[in-house]
């Protein structure tokens, strides 16, 4: 797997942009933002249903 | 402006830069202090906090006597080139290599760069900051030798660690010709593996030398041993956290004369996003520790340095989305493994195996996955998933639980690693402190008071966090 958006060394080095893994994957991106509000409704069930 | 004073300019952000991010380091070590002064039993408390000022002692002028020449001496040895050092003569060196021997020597104690040198305005702000970092090792193996180890024997573990075994690991793979980067194309910007995997290894490694407290264990059951004051310890936890944001701060490079802002390794970064990510992994690590714990507060705190060591490593290429789930599942798996390690009577007073070693090691090999494929450098191997787990190794195993074990094994074999069975019963801090933490509480104690026990209700709590009083 390649999560780099950049195909060499001094394109990276020289970017001028968007240098996160998966910036060229807006799929990718779309499903962890997907993932991130799944886990703060896990978050906030858990926090109802957490009891000692 | 005159060119003269830009210039100046350009040095002077540099230097206060350097020298407040180090001074934020510092409530690290104000954090660890309340947190391993609340785990701590009544008895303990004061030998506890002085053994973690100790830390910063020891490790202080150790890391400046030899710890931050060794960092500028190794970064080619024993892979790409030799150890630098005042032995050595400029003459017949390669230019990159001459440019290394002149920064090895510059780092000796006696250097005229460390000291009040108007024509170098930076190499000292460097030990400071370095210093702080060496420091932190040292602070997260104290909490968890705590009430049984002999203060001369903590001070020489801590120097092995602090001052060499992560300095080293650092020389290879946080430095901008180390062989981790040349050669396998490393990459650990907030240092998960080379100072949270090597110390919470070598920490793994003096505790199964030096045995749990008594009465931790009993009959092969795990017993559970309470904070004297858990409030003082998620404090103190919250004082760590602030502290980071300046360690992660002074991971990232602000030199004079350059355009932008780099990792160590020359790759671009913006100190903004480390902001960004370094809240978020500390947020969602407090959710997936909670959630995982079951609320547990110790291990709900905890959480927070949990997701925050996931992340480090690669936090200057990941994106937000990505930092959420990566810190929420490395702090999930941290109380698992605390308890994996139970299992084995390793009693670990803070669960710094687990927060530091277990999630630095995992989040320096979630790199070669989430980052893979950058390219540090021309003719630099990208970064890849073997690269990332042989350096992990490296750093956590050969540097961290190796020395860890065998130096206290060492210490051991001549007595001065463990106090006696008499001074752990009565408490540490008549012993080493000559004075308690609440002695107006002596006042009022009647001798003759029953043994306490725990309730059902908090027996059944999880461990790691509770207790009897012996």
């Amino acid at each position: 797997m390649n999560t780099s958006p950049f195909n060499s060394a001094t394109e990276f080095l020289e970017a001028d942009g968007a240098i996160y893994a998966f910036a060229n994957s807006p799929g990718i991106l779309y499903f962890l933002t997907f993932l991130c509000v799944a886990i703060m409704i896990y978050f906030i069930v858990k926090a109802y249903t957490i009891k000692h | 402006m005159e060119e003269s004073a830009v210039e100046f300019l350009g040095v002077f952000v540099s230097e206060a830069f350097y020298y407040w991010a180090s001074v934020v380091m510092l409530m690290i070590h104000v954090g660890f202090l309340a947190y391993e002064g609340g785990v701590a039993r009544n008895k303990n408390v004061m030998a506890t906090m002085t053994k973690n000022l100790l830390t910063v002692a020891s490790v202080g002028v150790g890391f400046f006597l030899i710890g931050f020449w060794i960092y500028n001496a190794f970064p080619l040895w024993p892979v790409s080139g030799p150890i630098f050092g005042p032995w050595m003569s400029p003459e017949g060196l390669s230019e990159a290599n001459a440019e290394l021997l002149e920064l090895a020597d510059g780092a000796l104690p006696w250097a005229a760069a460390v000291g009040p040198n108007v024509a170098d305005h930076l190499t000292p702000v460097f030990l400071f900051a370095f210093a702080l970092f060496a420091m932190t090792t040292g602070s997260i193996m104290s909490g968890a030798v705590i009430e049984r180890i002999k203060m001369g024997g903590f001070v020489i573990l801590a120097l092995v660690l602090g001052c060499v075994a992560w300095v080293i690991a650092a020389a290879w793979g946080w430095h901008y010709t180390g062989w981790f980067l040349t050669h396998l194309g490393y990459h650990d910007f907030g240092c998960s593996a080379l100072v949270h995997g090597v110390a919470g290894f070598f920490t793994l490694g003096v505790l199964i030398v030096l045995g749990p407290r008594i009465g931790r264990f009993v009959d092969g059951k795990s017993i559970p041993i309470l904070p004297h004051n858990l409030p003082l310890t998620l404090i103190g936890l919250m004082c760590i956290y602030v502290g980071f944001f300046g360690f992660l701060a002074a991971c990232a490079i602000m030199l004079p004369g350059e355009t932008g802002i780099i990792t160590i390794y020359g790759t671009p970064i913006t100190l903004a996003s480390i902001g960004a990510n370094t809240f978020l992994a500390l947020s969602a690590g407090f959710i997936g520790a909670y959630v995982a714990s079951k609320g547990d507060p110790f291990f709900t705190v905890s959480g927070g340095l949990a997701g925050i060591i996931t992340v480090a490593a690669g936090m200057d290429l990941y994106p937000p989305v990505l930092i959420v789930p990566m810190a929420f599942g490395g702090a999930w798996l941290m109380p698992m493994f605390a308890k994996f390690l139970e299992r084995f009577k390793v009693d670990d007073v803070v669960g710094a195996v687990a927060v530091h070693g277990f999630c630095g090691f995992l989040g320096t090999i979630l790199v070669g996955i989430f980052a893979a494929g950058y390219v540090q450098g021309e003719g630099y191997p990208p970064i890849n998933f073997l690269g990332q787990l042989t350096g992990a190794v490296i750093a956590c195993l050969i540097l961290g639980f190796l020395p860890g074990w065998g130096v206290a094994a060492l210490i051991n074999a001549f007595g001065g690693l463990r106090v006696s069975k008499e001074e752990e019963i009565e408490g540490l801090d008549l012993t080493d402190c000559g004075i308690g933490g609440y002695p107006e509480a002596a006042s009022i104690r009647v001798p003759d008071l029953p043994q306490v026990t725990p309730t059902p209700a908090a027996a059944a709590m999880p461990t790691g966090s509770l207790a009897t009083e012996s």
